[in-house]
């Protein structure tokens, strides 16, 4: 008899061998030679590029919001609905036909479930799609157009802007007007709370036919709580369209131009603390409707009348990539908290998502 | 024997009195070992169940479709002794999955629980008293055997009371009971360390047996991905998918192609 012993390990493994140590028909050691492969692989990076093309609205889709966990997309379009995506799959997830004109902005709550809607039809409304339900109505009755709407990232202040030269701060749970800030110039153009909520930046113009040279874009920067304005600048030849913080609240971003024709159009980034302008960029030959920041970057993504959805150095003025796809101007972009992506609505009635490069 | 004889031990009992102290120690490690050696049986267990509840299953299907393949392919070249020959390790390869699979699933997972210290304390003194290798002969060795197999199960189940009325039965057996005269003690001290001294050696080896093993080898790939945020084990089940459906896709051709249901 050897020193094996048959009785002590017949309870879970036969006499010898360990059971254990090799599967029949090599199941363990074809798993070893597979996971060994794939740990000898790079580690999976996917490509950068377009990932869904959300096609549904029936019109030109030019406000785009991603939700703060990056889990959903909304989308307002002038077909008069706004709809929210889940982005990973692309499916539309539900639509709020409420509007009676074209929307115009939407921006998600902190929780992702409400969105704030702004729409020619005068009013912006807070709507929970998870039940399909309108929960406020902001503006009804002031008359004007909404153009830009904006949530606090703590989701208790609305910002509400449009036709009339002043935007209005409100509780976005009782409605209540808290402060009413006068712009130079309307008609109020984009509105974006600073990252930790305190400040808000405004873009603002009018176009002007005739009579190039005159002042008729402002960009300005509040301060939630007083509703005072910080610092203001009124010399821009065109309608300030984007406004726009970095991640860190640091930087602030504009763009100027108009949709219709090719005038001057400036992306520019400011210092936030100082109004100091850092970067100013002339040379786009198209308009740009939109653009962000890259989460934890000073590089912008930027869309506009060109197609493109683009990678952009102010510092160097320089294109990092370029996204092509849209077939149609592209109006708005939105990008997702760990900037792994973008979405934007175009001309051409498709919300895209696209992958971004990581570490630019 | 009066006190002096007490004060000074004979050489024998010095040699022996030396070699208790020395089987103690023994003792201590064989139950040690064991006490690894179980764990690690547990732990891979456990793995083993998931691996082949996630790709193992996935291997076994795939094995399956292409010992199908294997034999239509044959059934189309009657005359091929290689295909033939083909046939039947592929369905020889797939037995072996699917057993492996069964095997997998038939054992009892244990508790996913560690094992409690009152539970590791009660199996080491278990394993101390009735090892087989303390065994006098063979009768006396088959019976601590069977003690000691039910030990080992009632370890892995964790079955606490189990373990406790294994010992009471076994102080209370003769078996219990040593011998006395200070000639055989030594005798039997002597056999019992150069046993004690075996069974540690096999005891390692089973041990290092075991974490060479593939499926060792696999977990601990599996546990480092986990760390730096990767599923291996899906990553393995999403690799092995396209083989799946491309074997799938073959054996319908192959299906039409011979033109039976």
């Amino acid at each position: 008899m050897s020193d094996a012993n048959p009785e002590e390990t017949s309870s879970l493994v036969p006499a010898g061998e360990s059971r254990l140590s090799n599967l029949p028909g090599g199941l363990a050691a074809r798993g070893l030679a597979l996971a060994s492969d794939l740990l000898s692989r790079p580690i999976p990076m996917l490509e950068p590029g377009e990932v869904h093309c959300l096609r549904g609205h029936g019109d030109c889709v030019v406000s785009v919001a991603i939700s703060p966990d990056g889990r959903y997309g909304a989308s307002g379009s002038w077909d008069r609905t706004v709809r929210v995506w889940e982005l990973a799959g692309g499916a539309e997830l539900a639509r709020f036909e409420g509007h009676a004109d074209r929307v115009a902005s939407v921006s998600f709550s902190a929780d992702g479930r409400r969105v704030l809607t702004g729409s020619w039809d005068g009013t912006a409304r807070l709507w929970d799609w998870e039940k399909n339900a309108e929960v406020t109505r902001f503006f009804e009755g002031e008359g004007g157009m909404v153009h830009a709407v904006a949530l606090s990232p703590d989701g208790r202040v609305a910002a509400c802007g449009g036709g009339k030269p002043y935007f209005v701060l409100r509780n976005v749970l009782t409605g209540e007007e808290l402060r009413t800030c006068p712009l130079p110039i309307g008609p109020v153009r984009s509105l974006r709370f600073s990252p930790d909520g305190k400040y808000l930046l405004s873009g603002s113009g009018q176009v002007v036919v005739s009579g190039a040279g005159r002042d008729n874009g402002t960009l300005c920067l509040w301060e939630v709580e007083s509703g005072q304005r910080l610092w203001g600048r009124a010399d821009a030849t065109e309608p300030v369209l984007s406004v726009a913080f970095s991640s860190d609240g640091e930087l602030a971003f504009s763009s100027t131009g108009w949709p219709s024709r090719s005038r001057l159009n400036v992306t520019s980034v400011w210092e936030v603390g100082t109004g100091t302008e850092l970067h100013r960029h002339e040379a786009h030959r198209q308009p740009l409707f939109s653009g962000r920041f890259l989460p934890g970057s000073r590089n912008l993504l930027l869309v506009g009348r060109d197609r493109l959805l683009r990678l952009w150095d102010p510092a160097e003025a320089r294109e990092i990539r370029r996204f092509e796809g849209h077939q149609d101007a592209v109006y708005s972009v939105a990008v997702s908290y760990d900037g792994r992506y973008a979405l934007t609505g175009s001309g051409d009635r498709t919300v895209r998502l696209w992958r971004l490069p990581q570490n630019s | 024997m009066d006190a002096s004889d007490l004060l000074n031990p004979t050489p024998e009992e010095r040699e022996l009195s030396r070699l208790l102290g020395e089987l103690a120690g023994l003792e201590e490690a064989v139950a040690e070992r064991e006490l690894r050696l179980n764990q690690l049986e547990v732990e891979l267990h456990v793995f083993e169940v998931q691996y082949l509840e996630v790709v193992g299953k996935r291997y076994a299907e795939l094995d399956t479709l292409l010992a199908q393949i294997a034999d239509l392919e044959a059934g189309q070249h009657p005359d091929s002794a290689e295909l033939l020959e083909r046939a039947e390790e592929a369905w020889a390869r797939a037995q072996e999955s699917a057993d492996a699979l069964d095997a997998g699933r038939t054992h009892p997972v244990p508790g996913h629980r560690p094992p409690s210290d009152s539970l590791k304390k009660l199996f080491r003194q278990v394993a101390r008293l009735i090892h087989p290798d303390l065994a006098e002969d063979e009768i006396a060795r088959e019976k601590r055997e069977v003690l000691m197999g039910a030990a080992n199960r009632a370890y892995k189940s964790g079955d606490e009371e189990q373990l406790a009325s294994i010992l009471r039965e076994w102080e209370e057996s003769p078996e219990a009971v040593v011998g006395h005269g200070t000639a055989s003690e030594l005798l039997r001290a002597i056999r019992q360390v150069a046993r004690m001294r075996d069974r540690i050696g096999t005891l390692d080896r089973e041990i290092a047996a075991l974490k060479e093993s593939h499926l060792a080898h696999l977990r601990a790939r599996v546990e480092a991905a986990e760390t730096s945020g990767r599923d291996l084990l899906a990553e393995m089940a999403a690799e092995l998918e396209p083989q799946l459906l491309e074997a799938s896709a073959r054996l319908d051709t192959l299906v039409k192609a011979d033109g039976s249901p």
